[in-house]
């Protein structure tokens, strides 16, 4: 593994796990503080590619402090290494987009180098794109702008179904599926789908993968997770493996839900305007990540996702 | 003038006029039937006034009586006084004897008529109401009785039934035959017959002073149905006195196996809500827990796998170093230079051996504050431990802190400890423990700036220890600091706290006799204040009152009736 130019902070208020990340990324551009307020001075001043903070910490939470970082630092990428992922937190940080990758302790030394290295590459992709970006902006725009955006509702239950449609059939062409076939084949036939709810009683390991697997094929679909269940471990998966955009706890507001929706949407157009803007996107352009046959069935579609996120080297 | 003559006359006169009085009903009713008696009486009163005339001087008279026309009655005839007085006395005695039968026959003609009016039928219809009206009454008294719900029985001197009313059959589910006759322990369970037997010689051979302040028989009790089930009753007795003198005692019972199963229900709903803040609480230990343990576990696993790489390094240095053996014994001097050329860019480049010391350090540092949280954890939970003992509050206070460290440490809390130079009490430590946990996790949440404080003191203050938990967070409103020991009351957000916490902080102070009272200002703080007796009146602190059993203590881990030992619950 070649060390990375780029410049990464460490947050962390236990200085054992400081010395020991230091030892770590031995020979990398690092610093180290223990107090997220010296974290915040540093990133006035300096430019970090990648943030790890941890959660619990004396002065504010990893989650606040990423949220203060990402307004003074919107490039960077962000990672949490915790000591206890509490679900509220998790959720917080995924629906607030703070997160790149959720990391709990204690952790293994080459998959943290590799998730860093990563996310190394993604803030660097993104600086030596800008300028490509910015030139191909304009054309990006002409072509994608008018295309309606049409909405993938999936739910076990037709009346969930009819209810979720009849918020948004005015504005939008909303597709229903009951089952996740069905909602496979639904996608491949609609292009235009730019926004896939799922409903947790869909996500058996089964749905979890398939929002992981929608990301994989169609990077500029914008993933939201609509659960009862309540599991933490659950949604790092969501957040590490499919870099799902919402995680909603049933029951919820249907104001809540309407802006949900109406963010994902604009989080797509966003994806279509200006690729570089899609996490997913450069993950895939860093790690190199080989096209998805298309045309494979369901359950062998699903199998390949499920093989190629266990043998993962990263988190 | 003779008045002794007079006076006499007088007298046998009136004599005479009674006698013609008492003749007079029955002249009225015989006529003339028996006309001399009645000249007889009459002759009487005539000459008896004749001998009043003549005793009186002429001149006294009335004129008309004068010149002797009131002697024209020859008195001669009749003569002597004593003729007269026999006279008087002879017709005395056939009077009386004629009154008599007279009497005699009126009587028994009234008798007759009587019984000729008042026939049969009469009296029969008298009788009948009379017997009718008691039936009513009697019967009313029994639908009363026997529609009531409450049972009532009667029972004799030697506890055998005499009379069982039917709410009290049902209750018990026998028929009135199955118990009238029967002593009454029949409706108790078996192991109970002699408390039983006790209670009631007891009751029945105590005065009647004794009876009035006695209550004991006023109160639930668990007795057996027909059917084995044991039932709840409401009881209370009084005790009756025959003619005879012989004792009675009657006993009124209610059924409240409902109300008790209700009660029940409740109870354990109780608890359930209980454990639901023990593992809501539990949950938030658990979470800070996990991250304290996670921590050290983050840095020693990494350092671990450092290691492995440094060990490496050192493999192949050594590696290195063999080989620079073999070629300066047995090689060429370039193999050697070479060698050291490797040997020296490698030790430039492979220096993660040299924090090999600082690793191993950190590691170990890490595994004591493992070491060190697990058993603060065993000593807060007091698992392995009898769950009555000896208990130093301090040491308790201590090991609780380290708990709820992470939480302090998150806000940047300051504790202050002032700890005193206590005895040790007679206690449930688990519990004590909760109680000092809960208190400073409230104050670490009441804390909300950055300059929190908390302040922790215990004292020993004449038979009392005084523990004070008090910090500098927002306080109690003045509205809401009488209701905080409350169940249910919260000022927490839904789902962030059961509002149980207090509720449970009291109970358990109040199951050590002790007491707690919280001081606030809002904006400045709050201070609670613990106090635990020394000395406690029993072996065990109160207890529930267990006549039914069924009020016992609260705490499922806790049954203060069984002996407390060492022996109790050891560790899994």
């Amino acid at each position: 593994m070649n060390t990375p130019k780029s410049k990464i902070l460490f947050v962390d208020d236990e200085p054992q796990i400081l010395e020991t990340l230091k030892l770590v990324f031995r020979g990398w551009n690092i610093k180290t503080t223990t107090s997220a307020k010296e974290a915040l001075k540093l990133l006035q001043s300096e430019t970090f590619s990648v943030i790890v903070s941890d959660q619990r910490m004396p002065e504010m939470t990893g989650v606040e402090f990423l949220k203060e970082a990402k307004a003074l630092s919107p490039k960077s990428v962000r990672i949490l290494l915790t000591g206890y992922s509490e679900l509220d937190n998790v959720i917080e940080s995924i629906n607030s987009g703070e997160v790149y990758r959720f990391i709990t302790k204690p952790w293994d030394n080459d998959k943290l180098k590799e998730t860093v290295e990563t996310a190394c590459k993604i803030a660097e992709l993104d600086a030596d794109l800008k300028e490509e970006v910015e030139k191909a902006k304009g054309k990006r725009d002409a072509k994608k702008v008018d295309s309606a955006v049409e909405i993938l509702f999936i739910d076990k239950l037709e009346s969930h179904l009819s209810g979720y449609k009849s918020l948004f059939e005015d504005a939008y062409t909303c597709h229903i599926a009951q089952t996740i076939e069905a909602a496979y084949e639904i996608l491949a036939e609609h292009k235009a789908i730019g926004v896939v709810a799922c409903d947790s009683t869909l996500a058996s390991s089964k749905g979890t993968i398939f929002l992981t697997a929608i990301r994989t094929m169609y990077p500029d679909v914008v993933t939201i997770f609509m659960s009862d269940s309540k599991d933490a471990q659950e949604a790092i998966r969501l957040i590490n493996d499919g870099q799902i955009f919402r995680y909603l706890v049933k029951p919820f507001p249907r104001d809540v839900f309407r802006q949900t929706i109406e963010d994902a949407i604009a989080k797509h157009k966003e994806y279509q305007h200006n690729p570089m803007s899609n996490l997913k996107r450069k993950e895939d352009e860093v790690m190199q990540a080989a096209p998805v046959k298309a045309q494979l069935p369901l359950n062998d579609f699903l199998a390949d996702i499920r093989s190629k996120v266990g043998a993962k080297k990263s988190y | 003038m003779n008045y002794e003559q007079i006076r006499a006359s007088l007298k046998k006169s009136r004599l005479a006029l009674d006698k013609l009085e008492l003749l007079e009903p029955l002249l009225e009713r015989h006529g003339a039937a028996d006309d001399s008696i009645i000249s007889e009486a009459l002759a009487d009163f005539t000459l008896s006034l004749h001998h009043l005339i003549r005793a009186v001087p002429e001149k006294l008279l009335p004129p008309i009586l004068q010149n002797g026309n009131a002697v024209h009655v020859n008195v001669e005839q009749i003569s002597a006084s004593t003729n007269f007085s026999n006279a008087l006395a002879q017709t005395e005695s056939r009077l009386q004897s004629f009154i008599q039968e007279t009497m005699r026959e009126e009587i028994e003609k009234a008798m007759r008529q009587l019984s000729a009016v008042t026939a049969r039928p009469a009296v029969d219809a008298f009788v009948s109401e009379t017997a009718d009206l008691m039936r009513r009454s009697e019967a009313r008294l029994r639908t009363i009785i026997d529609s009531t719900p409450l049972g009532i029985c009667i029972t004799n001197e030697n506890g055998i039934f005499e009379y069982v009313n039917d709410a009290y059959c049902r209750i018990y589910g026998y028929s009135p035959d199955e118990l009238v006759g029967e002593h009454f322990t029949k409706i108790v369970s078996p192991d109970k017959v002699q408390f039983w037997r006790d209670l009631h010689d007891k009751y029945m051979q105590m005065t009647g002073d004794e009876i009035r302040g006695y209550s004991d028989i006023r109160t639930e009790w668990i007795v057996r149905h027909k059917d084995g089930k044991p039932i709840t009753i409401l009881a209370d007795a009084a005790r009756i006195t025959r003619e005879d003198g012989k004792h009675q005692k009657v006993t009124f019972v209610m059924n409240i196996s409902e109300m008790a199963k209700l009660r029940e229900n409740l109870r354990q709903s109780e608890l359930q809500l209980m454990q639901a803040e023990k593992m809501s609480s539990l949950g938030q230990m658990v979470a800070g827990v996990a991250h304290e343990v996670n921590t050290p576990l983050g840095y020693v696993k990494s350092n671990l796998q450092l290691l492995l790489d440094a060990q490496k390094e050192l493999q192949s240095l050594l590696a290195l170093h063999q080989n620079l053996k073999d070629q300066i014994l047995h090689g060429s001097s370039t193999a050697v230079a070479k060698l050291l050329d490797e040997i020296e860019a490698k030790s430039e480049t492979a220096t993660l051996h040299t924090e090999v010391e600082k690793m191993c350090l950190n590691s170990l540092d890490g595994i004591e504050r493992i070491q060190d949280l697990v058993s603060s954890l065993k000593n807060f939970s007091r698992l392995d431990e009898a769950d009555f003992k000896q208990t130093d509050l301090n040491e308790n206070i201590e090991s609780t802190l380290k708990i709820a460290a992470h939480l302090i440490r998150e806000k940047g809390i300051k504790v202050e400890k002032d700890f005193g130079n206590l005895p040790e009490i007679a206690a449930y430590p688990a519990q004590l423990n909760q109680v000092f946990l809960n208190l400073i996790t409230n104050a670490v949440q009441a804390i909300t700036h950055e300059k929190g404080k908390i302040s922790i003191s215990t004292k020993k203050q004449g038979e009392h220890i005084v523990v004070k938990v008090s910090d500098n967070g927002t306080g109690i409103k003045p509205e809401h600091l009488n209701k905080i020991f409350e169940p249910f009351f919260t000022t927490k957000d839904i789902g962030k706290g059961t509002g149980l916490g207090l509720s449970i902080v009291y109970k358990i102070v109040e199951k050590h006799r002790g007491r707690i009272s919280v001081e606030s200002t809002v904006g400045k703080g709050s201070i609670f204040t613990v106090e635990l007796p020394i000395h406690q009146a029993d072996s065990a602190p109160v207890s529930g009152n267990e006549k039914t059993e069924t009020l016992a203590s609260p705490f499922s881990d806790d049954e203060p009736t069984k002996p407390k030992s060492a022996t109790k619950k050891r560790g899994k």
